[in-house]
């Protein structure tokens, strides 16, 4: 056998190939083969019978006879699970030591024990001793020890510490003898020849760059490789990692095959490779030299980095003078900057083609404008109206709306609600006057509401205009209740209850002390609503939120830019009546028996619609042709 | 007097306006800024006035005990100046958050009651002709029209399955029709809009011809 350390599951031995399992009885016996597979089949070892163990006087005698007849080349069998090199350099001393351990006995009382062995034990003795140390390390493996006191010689500040125990070991035994420098010649000599040649000379210290003159140097220059490597692992904690035997753990000895080929080998210390050996991408990647802060590099004065000059160099990189610096192009750059001056160079695309003369443009728009003020203006100055000879009125939705008016009994209550500003009020208004006039003719009380800030100021100016033509008193037959907030939820909350408590008019007078207002609990009680609104918008807001909460009967006048949304809640019959726009107050004036400002108007309104029509048809002929010559 | 000044300064408005027809003037900007701070400035003296003085301040310093749940609607107003400081905003969320849940729920239940369903309820109409043939045409237009503007924002791909393949064709031709509806409808609008700005050109040409010039009767 080889004594090679080989894996417990180890049949034969890795190195030499002898069986490391002994061979029992009844192992030949091959159990029947699995049949369909065909992977080797492990022998099933029967369990093996337990040798007893020797006995103490046994080992003792044992022990005692190999002392006695060979104590040098005497190897005992825990050495076999050693390395070669550390059995053949250690032999005597650990044999030495080993016997020690066995025999527990001091030295007094060991009878064939050499005078250099007595002395080196006294030397021993006298050593400090430190028993928590002690008492720990005599758990630890020798290994262990081994590095623990390397690394302790490391430190100078620190005395060198021998280990006092009784189970000294070869180690501290070379340790004690290498400490003493000024050991006389004389105790020298007596020494053993295997003790002389584990004391390094100078020269050989100094070689190994250990310090010159340092026992404790000379020490580890003994030490073996792998111990070594444990003292300079020991020394970078943060770069160990797992896979490295720590103390306390399991060594290396004792670990299976598998996990010491994991482990870190022992290799030598990592030398700086030649410059030539090193990848030009690897050499990019060394960091810069730190640069040592400058005089001129400003210093803090303030926070934790008080004190410190050159923390924060930005400023001072930013406060410096950059010189210019040339920049050289690449060559692809050359060549693409070449590219790109040909490209500018060539003479230009054809040019797109305009569809409009920006001169015939400022051209045609100011005479569409006077175009239509030509329009606008001169049918006030023609003394016939072609616009009411031709209109019609039977039929209408004016003439539906004049009649839903007309059946309202007199003295009921219509609820006017204003919902347009001055933008619309051209229309709008001539709408108002002439509903509102119908209303009062017929008696009928009115209050005036608005969701707009601006419509109640025009519902002030519509009802007092009416008002002063057909008698009618505030309070009494009319109130202008003035703007109502909240948009949706005013609206919903007025259909619903009707004004708050505490409800003023236009003319900040309580509506629940005047006597038209006094009995209005909510917006059922009125007969009719009729809206007069400027967009479609106020329309939706009174016929989503009051019309279909209340189930109120509303009619509206709104602008032409609203009609095409009123006429929706006219086909569903959401709204019991519409009329709309200039149209709308022409026919409704010629209803109402009261020629107004809205026939004067409807004359421009036609003029101004043929223009328009002219001018729409002119613009899609000269389109046309302009196109047709495009193609051609 | 008061009315000559008021004519006079409507005139010279209505002309600092018109002159927006020879390009973005200075007049014309001069004319739109003293419209938009006349009307801004009168809308906040009547939310002032008229809403937070005489409907909530107003009965609460008067009668306390009677107006009490006015306080309500006061500290939901306080709280709204919360949002002037990025610290304190989230205390403003809280009156946001009421008039964006009263608003939207007035809004849709609203548009539902309102708009939707009865409008939806008016295309179920009669198409027989038996009443009257132009009722039963219109009525028939307003189905057709109807239909075809809803398939018109139809966006499927053509399947493969014969049967749903003609019904995918009688979809695109039905469709195709109703894109005119939506374009007649959108030309109505059209005109209608061009018609109301055209009357108050003509409203403000009669202003000027007839209360400020008075060279029309």
């Amino acid at each position: 056998m080889c004594s090679t350390p080989n894996s417990t599951d180890s049949v034969f031995c890795n190195n030499c190939g002898a069986r490391v399992v002994p061979l029992l009885a009844g192992e030949d016996r091959v159990p029947p083969p699995i049949k369909g597979l065909s992977l080797p089949v492990k022998p099933v070892t029967p369990p093996a019978e337990i040798a007893p163990a020797p006995r103490a006087e046994e080992s003792q005698d044992w022990l005692a006879n190999l002392r006695a007849a060979a104590p040098v080349q005497d190897t005992p069998e825990s050495l076999d699970e050693l390395p070669d090199w550390l059995r053949e350099a250690n032999a005597p001393a650990d044999a030495d030591a080993r016997s020690q351990e066995t025999q527990s006995a001091p030295a007094e009382q060991v009878p064939e024990d050499d005078s250099w062995m007595r002395e080196l034990r006294q030397k021993a003795a006298v050593e400090p001793v430190t028993p928590a140390v002690e008492e720990t390390e005599a758990d630890e493996p020798s290994w262990i020890r081994d590095a623990r006191r390397a690394a302790t010689a490391e430190s100078p500040s620190e005395p060198a510490r021998a280990d006092a125990s009784p189970e000294m070991d070869w180690i501290a035994h070379a340790r004690d003898v290498t400490a003493t420098p000024a050991t006389p010649a004389g105790e020298t000599e007596n020494d053993p020849a295997w003790l002389e040649n584990l004391r390094p000379t100078r020269a050989e210290i100094v070689t190994r760059g250990e310090i010159a003159g340092d026992a404790e140097g000379a020490f580890n220059d003994e030490i073996p490789d792998w111990l070594s490597d444990a003292e300079r692992a020991r020394a970078i904690p943060e770069t160990r990692d797992f896979l490295t035997p720590r103390a306390g753990e399991t060594p290396a000895e004792e670990t299976p095959e598998w996990l010491r080929m994991a482990m870190p080998s022992a290799s030598p210390p990592l030398e700086p490779a030649a410059a030539s050996e090193i990848p030009a991408w690897v050499a990019q990647l060394k960091p810069l030299p730190a640069t040592p802060p400058s005089a001129g590099e400003p210093v803090e004065m303030s926070g934790p980095l008080a004190g410190l000059r050159g923390i924060l160099p930005l400023a001072h990189a930013l406060a410096q003078v950059h010189p210019r610096v040339a920049l050289r192009a690449r060559s692809n750059g050359a060549t693409g900057a070449q590219v790109f001056e040909s490209i500018l160079a060539a003479p230009a695309a054809a040019e797109l083609p305009r569809s409009i003369p920006r001169r015939v443009a400022l051209t045609l728009r100011p005479v569409i404008f006077i175009l239509l003020l030509l329009a606008v203006t001169i049918p006030f100055f023609l003394p016939a109206n072609f616009a009411s000879a031709n209109l019609r009125i039977s039929g209408t939705l004016a003439a539906e709306f004049f009649d839903t008016v007309q059946t309202l009994p007199a003295n009921s209550t219509v609820l006017l609600a204003f919902e347009y500003d001055a933008s619309v009020a051209g229309e709008m208004d001539l709408l108002a006057h002439a509903i509102t006039r119908q209303l009062m003719q017929r008696r009928v009380k009115i209050v005036a509401i608005s969701t707009l800030e601006a419509g109640a100021p025009i519902a002030q100016r519509v009802l007092q205009s009416a008002a002063a033509a057909s008698n009618y008193r505030v309070g009494v037959d009319y109130v202008n209740a003035g703007f109502l907030a909240g948009q949706e939820a005013g609206v919903a909350q007025f259909a619903a209850s009707g004004w708050g408590a505490n409800a003023v008019d236009f003319e900040r007078r309580a509506l629940r002390q005047l006597p038209l207002t006094a009995n209005l609990k909510s917006a059922r009680d009125f007969a009719l609503v009729i809206e007069f609104a400027g967009s479609d918008d106020a329309l939706k807001l009174w016929m989503e939120q009051a019309q279909a909460r209340a189930n109120l009967r509303v009619a509206a006048a709104t602008s032409a830019a609203a009609e095409p949304k009123a006429r929706a809640y006219k086909d569903a019959k959401q709204l019991i009546a519409l009329v709309s726009g200039l149209t709308g107050a022409a026919q409704y004036e010629v209803l109402s028996n009261q020629p107004g400002q809205a026939i004067v108007r409807l004359n421009a309104q036609s003029a101004a619609m043929m223009a328009l029509v002219l001018i729409v048809v002119l613009g899609n002929v000269a389109y046309v042709i302009a196109r047709v010559r495009g193609k051609a | 007097m008061s009315e000559l000044i008021g004519i006079w300064v409507g005139a010279i408005l209505t002309l600092l306006v018109f002159s927006y027809l020879l390009g973005d003037t200075p007049l014309f900007r001069i004319a739109q800024a003293i419209f938009v701070g006349v009307a801004v400035g009168y809308a906040v003296n009547v939310a002032a006035y008229s809403v937070l003085w005489e409907k909530l301040i107003g009965p609460l310093a008067q009668d306390p005990e009677q107006f009490w749940p006015l306080f309500v609607p006061l500290a939901l107003g306080l709280m709204l100046f919360f949002k002037l400081r990025a610290a304190w905003s989230p205390l403003g969320n809280l009156p946001i958050a009421f008039l964006f849940g009263v608003g939207a729920a007035l809004a849709i239940g609203g548009a539902l009651s309102g708009a939707l369903v009865p409008q939806l309820a008016a295309t179920v109409v009669s198409l027989s002709p038996t009443r009257s043939v132009e009722s039963a045409i219109n009525n028939g237009l307003l189905v057709i029209g109807t239909i075809g503007a809803l398939l018109s924002f139809r966006f499927l791909a053509q399947p493969q399955k014969p049967l749903a393949r003609a019904a995918d064709t009688l979809a695109r031709g039905w469709s195709y029709f109703g894109r005119w509806f939506v374009l007649i409808a959108f030309g109505a609008i059209f005109a209608s809009v061009a018609v109301s700005r055209v009357s108050a050109l003509i409203d403000q040409m009669y202003f000027l011809l007839h209360d400020w010039l008075q060279v029309v009767r």
